[in-house]
């Protein structure tokens, strides 16, 4: 992105040869301890716990305080032992509401974010009165679709049907993605229209002159250009929703199949009083979350790089 | 040059301040108290929403101005209270003197060495013999019971005139709620813990138990226990527990019978002055009474409410601990934990008080229910356990399991519990 042609680097460098190296120096040296704060910071705040996690993972459980170093015997037994079964069903319901979530919230926020880009009257009312959702704490969203999908609530009584949201496994599941999506694809599409509202009108204007429909101008103007904003808003979901605990917790206390990962981990440590799993637990937790961001950055830096260069041309 | 290195101070000195902040310590007792274990003590209670509590504490402080006891309110939440005091003895502080602890924590508490025993120092010869079981872990006495609660029938008088006594009179009864269009019988029946009280109640109510001799023996897969679980199970897939009551929580099931939904309800006691009170809220004001829970063949088993007193392992400060929790099981603080704070005594005698049962009319049945109650399973994993219970009762309830494989499953989860520890 920022290729200085390598002839004009060459000759900069031996025009003011040793002072600059000089003062890099020192540049360099004031940077570091620019940065130490922020870095002892990392390391006591992120740093410490999870090695801190990885230590306590390793030892075992005994009611009597005597705990003895185990191994990796905590990793076998979430993985392959006897609460396995517990581990992979948390895991494939995360996995399965984050893609869910991420697929509605995508689609209706970009929904959304298109309507909020048009110029009309009682726009800026249109996007504040948007936020509402997403300024409402997750814990009181949880508990407020909590009433209205009571067996008698509100919900119930707008579809005239009597179903029991708490009461199964699927309508227990969509009532999480259904609060989840409600807060959230309005967050999703305010990062979008961040994006859309640079994108230049005339691109637009020239398309129609072209002859290009309303369905061509979007798949080939407004989805390439907003896409890297795009990304970002679906980066930032995922991470979040791999992460989620408060909405379950409140919604169905993890009934009918909706423990997540998150609530296994505060069931385990501070439920039950088990250091040693919970951290084993907290551990492959946060290294599932760190391969989805590992391999979403990678795919997420080339195509960043790749749609700009595209777009300057 | 100079710029950086003051850069660095600076940063320094801010580090030192986060530093510090998080290693905030922990105040332990006054060391400076002589070795006889006297002095101020402090009381670890969840929130007191009544504010009558403090008053209570301020007779034994005038009384005492060199022990005076101070109260720390916790969370409302049972689980942070829970935490919280896990989180003070597992840094073996000693900030919390005496915590008032769950009946089902008590167990765990002791087993782990964080409360001392009380044997031969608490006198329980006058409490109601139930809630002793429930401060009692192997054999001896871990805490002293300090309040209680019970699980009754809330029936319709005004459409069944005699409550029924055994779970068949109950069944009979259901043409009432057939031709008043209403259900028939809800209890507690979504999965959290009060789905636990409820299949522990069925279970002991058929003679059964779920563990035994402190969570040593596992004892859930019997016909017994069959036979309790079979009572819920039939209940949904016979019609005479509404469909819906799958989602219930106290609350849920308060309403409904408030609402004239219902013409049996198991409940706690808070419900009684709730469904009284005048206002829209309730449509059955003075048109339903309270009864002992049925059984199979007779009177039924409550599960125990309630909490203990437990005395911290790591209190400087144990006589004056003792000598308070004494005074907290006297009638003279017993009476108004009843009047002013709606809590159920532990002490059997203030039950037989007229003029308490004018005042409280739900009192002698309430007494009759912890008379025949057991305590929910008393172990050191409880929380491992219940959840065992109430997922595979859960499991059981919504037809996914049979009851013999929910409590097959119930009894292998529960013994994995223990054998994890």
């Amino acid at each position: 992105m920022t290729t200085i042609p390598q002839s004009v680097q060459t000759r900069r460098s031996i025009s003011d040869g040793s002072r600059r190296r000089r003062a890099s120096r020192g540049d360099s040296r004031l940077a570091l301890w620019l940065i130490a704060p922020t870095v002892a910071a990392l390391v006591i705040v992120i740093g410490y716990p999870v090695v801190r996690a990885l230590w306590l993972s390793t030892f075992s459980d005994s009611i009597t305080g005597n705990n003895r170093f185990i191994g990796t015997d905590h990793y076998q037994n979430a993985l392959t032992g006897p609460d396995s079964a517990d581990f992979w069903a948390a895991f494939r319901f995360t996995s399965l509401f984050a893609l869910v979530t991420l697929v509605l919230e995508v689609a209706i926020g970009m929904a959304m974010a298109l309507i909020m880009n048009r110029a009309f009257r009682g726009r800026g009312l249109l996007r504040a009165s948007v936020l509402v959702p997403w300024a409402i704490p997750t814990a009181v969203t949880a508990v407020l679709w909590r009433w209205m999908l009571q067996p008698d609530g509100v919900v119930n009584y707008l579809i005239s049907h009597k179903i029991l949201w708490t009461g199964s496994e699927w309508p227990a599941r969509w009532a999480i993605v259904v609060a989840d999506t409600w807060k959230t694809a309005p967050f999703i599409g305010l990062l979008l229209l961040a994006g859309l509202q640079i994108i230049p009108n005339e691109l637009y204007e020239s398309a129609k002159v072209d002859g290009a429909g309303p369905w061509r101008r979007f798949t080939t103007i407004t989805l390439p250009l907003v896409r890297p904003a795009l990304l970002v808003a679906v980066l930032f979901r995922l991470l979040d929703a791999l992460r989620l605990y408060d909405l379950p917790q409140i919604l169905t206390g993890g009934a009918n199949n909706t423990t997540s990962l998150s609530i296994l981990v505060v069931r385990a440590s501070i439920g039950q009083t088990k250091f040693g799993y919970g951290s084993a637990l907290s551990t492959l937790t946060f290294l599932y979350i760190l391969l989805v961001a590992f391999f979403f950055v990678k795919v997420l830096g080339t195509n960043v790089v790749r749609t700009q260069q595209r777009a300057v041309k | 040059m100079r710029k950086s290195r003051l850069t660095a101070a600076v940063s320094l000195a801010v580090l030192a301040t986060i530093a510090s902040g998080c290693s905030g310590s922990t105040p332990g007792g006054d060391n400076t108290a002589s070795d006889n274990g006297r002095g101020p003590i402090t009381f670890a209670t969840g929130k007191d929403t009544t504010g009558q509590l403090q008053k209570l504490l301020d007779k034994w402080n005038t009384a005492h101005p060199s022990e005076k006891v101070t109260m720390v309110e916790l969370s409302e939440s049972a689980d942070d209270q829970r935490n919280a005091m896990v989180q003070n003895f597992q840094a073996k502080s000693s900030q919390f003197d005496v915590v008032n602890a769950d009946v089902v924590w008590t167990a765990e508490f002791a087993a782990r060495g964080w409360i001392a025993p009380l044997d031969g120092k608490i006198d329980t010869g006058a409490l109601l013999p139930a809630t002793v079981a429930t401060a009692t872990y192997n054999g001896k006495l871990y805490a002293a019971p300090y309040t209680s609660d019970g699980g009754m029938l809330y029936y319709r008088k005004d459409l069944v005139p005699t409550p029924p006594k055994t779970w068949d009179e109950l069944k009979a009864d259901c043409s009432v709620a057939t031709q008043n269009k209403m259900g028939c019988y809800a209890g507690q029946f979504a999965q959290y813990e009060g789905l636990t009280v409820n299949v522990s109640e069925a279970i002991n109510s058929a003679g059964g138990d779920i563990v035994k001799n402190s969570g040593k023996d596992v004892t859930v897969d019997s016909s017994e226990a069959k036979k309790g679980l079979q009572f819920l199970v039939d209940g949904f897939q016979q019609g005479y527990i509404p469909k819906e009551a799958i989602t219930y929580q106290e609350e849920e099931g308060r309403r409904s019978f408030q609402q004239g939904h219902l013409l049996f309800m198991r409940n706690w006691p808070y419900v009684y002055n709730l469904a009284q009170a005048p206002g829209k809220d309730s449509v059955v004001q003075g048109k339903f009474a309270v009864a002992p829970l049925p059984g199979p063949d007779g009177p039924g088993s409550s599960a125990l409410g309630g909490h203990n007193l437990a005395l911290s392992s790591f209190s400087k400060h144990q006589q004056s601990a003792v000598d308070w929790m004494k005074f907290m099981e006297s009638t003279d603080i017993q009476r108004p934990l009843l009047t002013e704070l709606s809590n159920a005594p532990v002490v059997a005698a203030l039950y037989d008080d007229p003029q308490l049962q004018q005042q409280v009319p739900y009192l002698a049945t309430l007494k009759e229910s912890i008379l025949n109650a057991k305590t929910r399973p008393v172990t050191p994993v409880y929380n491992e356990v219940t959840l065992a219970i109430e997922k595979n009762s859960y499991e059981a309830l919504q037809g996914k399991k049979s009851v013999d494989d929910a409590l097959k499953d119930m009894a292998a989860d529960i013994k994995r519990a223990a054998a994890n520890n």
